[in-house]
Order: structure tokens, then sequence, then C-alpha cells
């Protein structure tokens, strides 16, 4: 498949970039795509919390009141759950939440995101993405000639340029990655991905079999 | 396809069973594990002869007989199968190699049942007259 390339001004290059169809043209699965993106959530979570079972609570050792004879409840402990002050129940213990996908997975996942972005016409390839200076309001013009003003955006880039990131760091709903690193979850996340060709050839050589 | 409208895919997503929340769940009363108390906790155990408090067999009838804690056992090899042994010397280690006797430490009596062609050299804990003598004669020898 061919993809139009534009310039920064928003005019069409007039050249085109091949963009591999097992990369950006396959029937998007959305079932991977969920557990991708459920995964990467998941492995977000710190998992740290903590509370005390009635084994952890200090005191409690002693037999509150003899077994027979008061009128009330048995009980064998102050710290038992159903007490005031006892422990829980059943305690949060810090656990790991991350699942593991298999890698294959983890790729089909990336190309339907990739293949449905096309769909939707939501991949916008540029000659090069640059910035004149890391300035916020270059960035903003740049956005304003490609019409992407408001939009929320994913900005792929093909390594991790300074003033690229300093630019546009403080506009709100702009996420600039570096496409060897983008996950399922970068990659849906925005209504329109902009990148650039030397990005397009990462992808298709990471992500073609 | 959107963020906010992923789906698992139809049925990979099965309903967690909500086990002992009331008889109308279908997993109340005994929450699937048979019975109620003692039997359904883990490591519940009954006696093997028990027979629901009924006198069970081995109570219900008398004693008979005594077990003798000084038998001797023996393992029994007749000369008819010794042609199998390949060693030219009998002894517990070329009887359990041919597969006559199974165990090294056995007590082992030869006896006088067929006959046999070989000569050996028999050392083993017991043996008949006859089987004596029927090695003998086809030139082994006994040693006691």
């Amino acid at each position: 498949m061919k993809l139009d390339i534009l310039k920064t001004n928003g005019k069409k290059a007039g050249t085109k970039i091949e963009a591999q169809d097992s990369v950006f043209a396959v029937t998007p699965n959305e079932h991977v795509v969920y557990l991708s993106v459920k995964a990467e959530l998941a492995a977000l979570r710190a998992g740290t919390h903590k509370t005390k079972t009635r084994a952890e609570v200090s005191g409690g050792g002693k037999k509150p009141y003899k077994q027979k004879g008061r009128g009330g409840a048995r009980a064998g402990s102050t710290r038992s759950p159903i007490w005031v002050g006892g422990g829980h129940a059943f305690a949060l213990e810090p656990r790991d939440y991350s699942i593991k996908l298999p890698r294959k997975v983890r790729q089909l996942a990336r190309r339907s995101v990739l293949s449905d972005k096309i769909n939707q016409n939501a991949i916008i390839v540029l000659d090069e993405l640059k910035v004149g200076a890391p300035k916020t309001k270059e960035f903003l013009s740049l956005l304003g000639n490609l019409g992407l003003t408001g939009k929320k955006l994913l900005i792929l880039t093909s390594y991790f340029n300074e003033d690229l990131y300093l630019a546009g760091r403080n506009i709100k709903n702009i996420a600039i990655i570096e496409a060897s690193s983008a996950s399922a979850y970068d990659l849906i996340d925005n209504e329109v991905i902009l990148t650039d060709v030397a990005s397009i050839e990462i992808l298709n050589n990471m992500l073609s079999n | 396809m959107k963020l906010g409208n992923l789906r698992p895919a139809e049925g990979s997503v099965k309903k967690r069973k909500r086990i002992g929340r009331g008889n109308a769940s279908g997993w109340g009363r005994n929450a699937g594990r048979g019975e109620k108390g003692y039997g359904s906790r883990t490591g519940s155990t009954t006696a093997g002869l028990f027979e629901g408090g009924q006198m069970p067999l081995h109570r219900r009838l008398p004693k008979r007989g005594f077990h003798n804690n000084f038998k001797k056992v023996y393992e029994i090899v007749n000369i008819r199968d010794l042609d199998r042994v390949t060693e030219e010397i009998i002894n517990n280690e070329s009887l359990v190699k041919a597969g006559l006797i199974k165990k090294l430490d056995s007590n082992v009596k030869i006896l006088g049942d067929g006959d046999l062609t070989k000569a050996f050299v028999v050392a083993v804990k017991a043996i008949s007259a006859s089987a004596k003598e029927k090695i003998i004669a086809a030139g082994g020898k006994v040693s006691e």
C-alpha cells in the first residue's frame, strides 16, 4: 500500500511511501487489541497495597474472657475480624497485576490498530518531523498547517528529537513517542497519528513478517 | 475501533460462579461440596471398614487361626528351568538375572521337577534330594 507524503506546510510532496500490507492492511482483531491494552494498563498498576490479617494485627494473644457463663458470644481473640479493631478477613497483599501476552499477539495488536487507523484515514505521513526551534509556537504553527489544532494526537518519531519534545510538551492531548517503542495502547489512544517517512520504515521493519 | 469501546470477543470471558449465595443460585445449600458439616471440610475422612455404624464385617465374625512369625518362606525353582541361566554358577544373582526369582535376598529352594542338560555349580539356601541327584548326574556340583 502507498501512502501520500505531506510537507510540513501541509502541501502534498508528490511522492509516496510504501507501507507493508502485512503491517498496515491486516484485518483488525479487536479481541487481541483489547488483550494488549488490558495487559498494558494492568502492568501500570503498582500493586502496593497491604492490610493486616488477624495474625498480623498486634495484640490479641490472650482469650478476652472465659468460654462460658457470661452470656456473650464465644471469643478467642480481640483481633477477630468481626471485632472492632480486629484484622481484615481477606487482607490485601502487595502483588503483581501484570499479564503476560505472547510476542506474536502483541505484534498483531499493533498491526490491527495501525490497519484500523489506515481505514479511518487517521495516519498522516510527513517527509520529516521537525520544528525550526524548540518553541511551542513553532509546534502550533506546524499543527495549524496540517489542520490538526486541538485534536488528540500521537506523534511517532524515528528518534528522540529533543527540540520536538520541548516544543510539544506543553500542548494538551499530545503524546510524542518513538515508533520503535509505541504500544497498541499508545497507537489507539488518539484521533490522528502524525508521523514521518523514517518512522513508517521502522514500523515496516519491526512488524512485518 | 476506539479505546473507549474495546470489548473482548463474544464468549471469551466467563461469568464468575458465585458459590454459597442462596438456594436460587443453584450453588446454595451444600455449595457444590456434596454435604454439610465435617464432610464438607478439607481432610475429612472415614475409617476404611466403617459401615455407617452397623457392626462391621471384621468385628462381626469370630477370630480364627494364628499367624506364625517364624515361618520360613522359600522361592521355588525347578531344575527344568535352570537351563535358562547363562552363568556357570547358580546363586541368587544369576537367578534374578534369568528372571527365575524376584528378590536378591530371597530364600531359594531348588526342586527336582523336569531335567537339565547343563552342568552347574549350585549355591543356594536349600535343595531337594532329587534335584541334587539330577544336578550331579548332569556333571554339576552342589556347594552347601
